[in-house]
């Protein structure tokens, strides 16, 4: 009991980290499932564009732009200064800014005169804006049609027919609804692989490097409770603190996202996040096994090792953007393939036994990881237990 | 007695072998491995890649010239946002759709025109639903046409179905923004800008006196309390400065970042010295709130961290979607100062934003140091 005690103790000295690490998931989860779109999808929708105006003409035809516009998409305001448009687009608020300017509707409904023109700014690295674009494109044409073929009509009827008719769609059959919850549980489980890697080596090391402390060691050594004792003590302690703080990490992504975690595809998730948690404390264990008393290392080590292992494996960076020779690298790190079945998942439309078959080849492959990284630790700690003997029979 | 200070400050400052891994090799480390995972996602030319569908070649689509027209027209089109992949058979349409190489297919109809089948929702699809519509709904005012005037509609299925005059001009020409992921580097600039805060900490508890024999000394000199922080905090910015120059220009020349130094090198060199100054001052706040050596680093560290996080450092829209919801929050933020400075230089060349950002930081800095000295100057030991 004592010894979980001080296990608990040097777990509130960090408890700073402690907690950014707990609060990261429940932070991304709120965001990846508040900014998800509508669960229970079972009939095709159009993606909705984020959209501005500046309407300068104020004119019929320009309304009647906005009006086809807002069919469908989303229409927000923006202030009218430049700094606020940049932002907008840069960080992909608004992915379409369209600035219709004085005379545009005189101009469109003259066949004559000179050919309308519309100012647009789109934000980069999305499609959206092409379906703004095609949108506008149709509303125009109309109306010129419309234009053309009743010269006499007045601009509200002609807009009107445009409206009418570039209102017009097609049909769009969505073969196999996707499964709401492959579609919005993948992206926090993600960052659960920084902060659960994180967590361990926080607890594990700063724990066992505590332990190792040479006038702690000593105590120990004098101490009524054999060695053997105290060693399988500490383990126990840390593994449940370990478990707990990623439970406690995990809890909050399951209560954001609801029942839908107690569908095959979360519990698939969950599986896959408890292979990871062996390794992040396998791992845990063989940091504190490889930088014995150096607890500027360790800390180093701390920040960078999750780091690396992240960024690598596409936590953090859409995976199909890293060069293959990373990707190449990355395979050789327990991250990838935590972070190949949350991919798998996000590009699945339902659950399938290929699937499911992934998950369990992925889950397997990391279980591996853990027991080479627990055999290396048991290796190296079994080495430095009889080194430990041999000084302590010396002393004696 | 002033230069003497901050002679011996930086010597213990140098030989602080931790506090150098933290200040240089830890932003040095994390910028190279950024920029080696980062670097497709960088120079990718982010144009859009076009929507993918296939088409498939049943009785209708035979009986129908103007959409095989229309089909051959698109598909000739460099700059066309579609690719349509004509198939024999429906089956054959949908093996392409489950196997990911299309995003939908069509099956053209005489009586509605064209049918879309996708898997999944998404902006390809809707842009391929705006073409379904586009089409649709062209066909049908010639198809009405017809039964009324006959010549007219001939005229129109001449047309094609975007005829129009209308022409796109851009709003704001010097936005030329192609690809928004190097903005993901400010925030480390701001990083490596905060983490001086850590050694200001970690000044401020070499000359605390109830830590240090070096703070009692210092106490005891006839040397005034805003002296001691200043040569304290000149030591540090001598070593914070030399930090981010060789971290710059690491970037710049051997990463090959753009950091500005070379389009805008007066500017850039402004933006990373107040920055450098921010963050030293802000640790001298911090280390004057809270207590304790390891207090003081942890709470260092958590308030650095949160702010490059805010600024967008893990997910690059945080930093809009701090501004929308709490504005004030970046008059606090220095890491959102550092970061927007250098976005609006090098995204936009405006130099008048990187000035309100650098006046904003040196604001910043001064605030700090006058609250440290507010909190510090009362202070008394007992036992000295």
């Amino acid at each position: 009991m004592n010894i979980f005690k001080t296990t608990l103790r040097i777990v509130r000295a960090h408890l700073a980290a402690f907690l950014v690490y707990l609060a990261l998931p429940v932070f991304m989860t709120a965001m990846f499932v508040g900014f998800s779109p509508a669960q229970g999808l079972d009939a095709y929708q159009n993606s909705e564009v984020v959209f501005a105006v500046f309407d300068r003409d104020q004119s019929v035809v320009s309304q009647g732009l906005i009006a086809c516009l807002e069919n469908g998409n989303n229409r927000v305001d923006l202030p009218d200064d430049r700094d606020s448009i940049r932002d907008s687009l840069f960080y992909m608020q608004t992915a379409y800014v369209l600035d219709i300017p004085a005379g545009f509707g005189a101009r469109l409904l003259d066949p004559a005169g000179e050919p309308p023109v519309l100012g647009r700014q789109t934000a980069p690295d999305t499609m959206a804006p092409s379906a703004l674009d095609g949108r506008i494109r149709r509303f125009v044409t109309f109306v010129e049609r419309f234009r053309d073929l009743e010269p006499d009509a007045a601009p509200g009827t002609i807009v009107d027919k445009a409206l009418q008719a570039a209102g017009t769609t097609g049909t769009v059959i969505l073969e196999s609804p996707p499964d709401s919850a492959m579609q919005n549980l993948p992206q926090p489980f993600r960052f659960l692989a920084y902060t659960m890697l994180n967590l361990s080596l926080l607890i594990i090391a700063q724990t066992v490097l505590s332990f190792r402390q040479r006038q702690i060691q000593e105590r120990n050594f004098v101490s009524a409770t054999p060695p053997v004792t105290i060693n399988r003590r500490l383990l126990f302690s840390v593994l449940f603190v370990c478990f707990a703080a990623f439970f406690f990490n995990v809890l909050p992504v399951a209560l954001l996202t609801g029942r839908t975690m107690l569908q095959a595809s979360g519990l698939l998730l969950l599986l896959n996040t408890f292979c990871f948690a062996l390794v992040s404390v396998s791992l845990g264990f063989l940091a504190s096994a490889m930088f014995r008393q150096d607890s500027n290392l360790s800390s180093a080590l701390q920040t960078i090792l999750p780091l690396i292992m992240c960024f690598f494996s596409g936590i953090f960076v859409p995976l199909q953007f890293i060069p293959e020779s990373v990707r190449r690298i990355a395979s050789f790190m327990p991250t990838y393939w935590y972070n190949h079945s949350i991919i798998a998942m996000e590009e699945s439309v339902a659950l399938s036994p290929e699937l499911t078959r992934l998950f369990m080849r992925n889950g397997a492959i990391q279980l591996s990881f853990a027991a080479v990284f627990f055999a290396a630790y048991f290796v190296l700690e079994f080495d430095r237990q009889k080194r430990r003997k041999i000084v302590a029979a010396y002393h004696s | 007695m002033f230069l003497h200070v901050v002679k011996y400050r930086l010597l213990a400052i140098i030989r602080d072998r931790q506090g150098m891994f933290w200040m240089l090799l830890f932003p040095i480390l994390l910028t190279s491995m950024m920029s080696v995972v980062m670097m497709n996602l960088i120079n990718e030319d982010m144009s859009i890649s076009p929507a993918r569908a296939a088409i498939v070649k049943n009785a209708a689509w035979n009986s129908s010239a103007p959409l095989q027209d229309v089909i051959a027209t698109l598909n000739a089109d460099e700059e066309s946002l579609f690719v349509f992949s004509p198939v024999e058979t429906a089956a054959e349409a949908e093996q392409m759709l489950a196997s990911g190489d299309v995003h939908g297919y069509f099956i053209p109809d005489a009586e509605n025109g064209l049918t879309l089948h996708v898997i999944r929702t998404g902006f390809p699809q809707t842009i391929l639903s705006e073409f379904m519509s586009s089409y649709t709904s062209q066909a049908r005012l010639i198809s009405d046409m017809f039964r009324t005037d006959p010549l007219k509609a001939l005229a129109l299925a001449a047309d094609g179905i975007q005829a129009s005059r209308l022409t796109f001009e851009p709003i704001d020409p010097a936005q030329n923004v192609s690809n928004p992921w190097g903005a993901m580097f400010f925030t480390l600039i701001a990083m490596m800008a905060l983490y001086n805060a850590l050694q200001s900490a970690t000044e401020s508890t070499a000359v605390d006196p109830t830590v240090y024999s070096v703070g009692i000394r210092q106490r005891t000199m006839p040397q005034h309390h805003i002296s001691i922080v200043l040569s304290s905090f000149a030591a540090v910015a001598v070593m914070g400065l030399l930090n981010m120059a060789v971290y710059l220009l690491y970037g710049q020349f051997l990463l090959g970042l753009d950091f500005g130094l070379t389009a805008y090198p007066l500017y850039a060199a402004a933006i990373a010295i107040s920055g450098v100054f921010a963050g030293i001052a802000m640790g001298f706040l911090i280390s004057a709130l809270v207590p304790g050596k390891r207090n003081r680093h942890s709470a260092v560290i958590a308030t650095s961290m949160v702010m490059v996080f805010l600024a967008g450092m893990m997910v690059l829209q945080m930093r809009q979607i701090v501004r929308e919801n709490a504005p004030f929050l970046k008059y606090l933020n220095p890491a959102d100062m550092i970061t927007d400075a250098y976005y609006g230089l090098l995204y936009y060349g405006d130099t008048a934003r990187a000035a309100r950002n650098i006046v904003m930081l040196l604001v910043f800095t001064a605030v700090c140091l006058l609250l440290t000295y507010t909190r510090i100057r009362r202070t008394r030991y007992e036992h000295l």
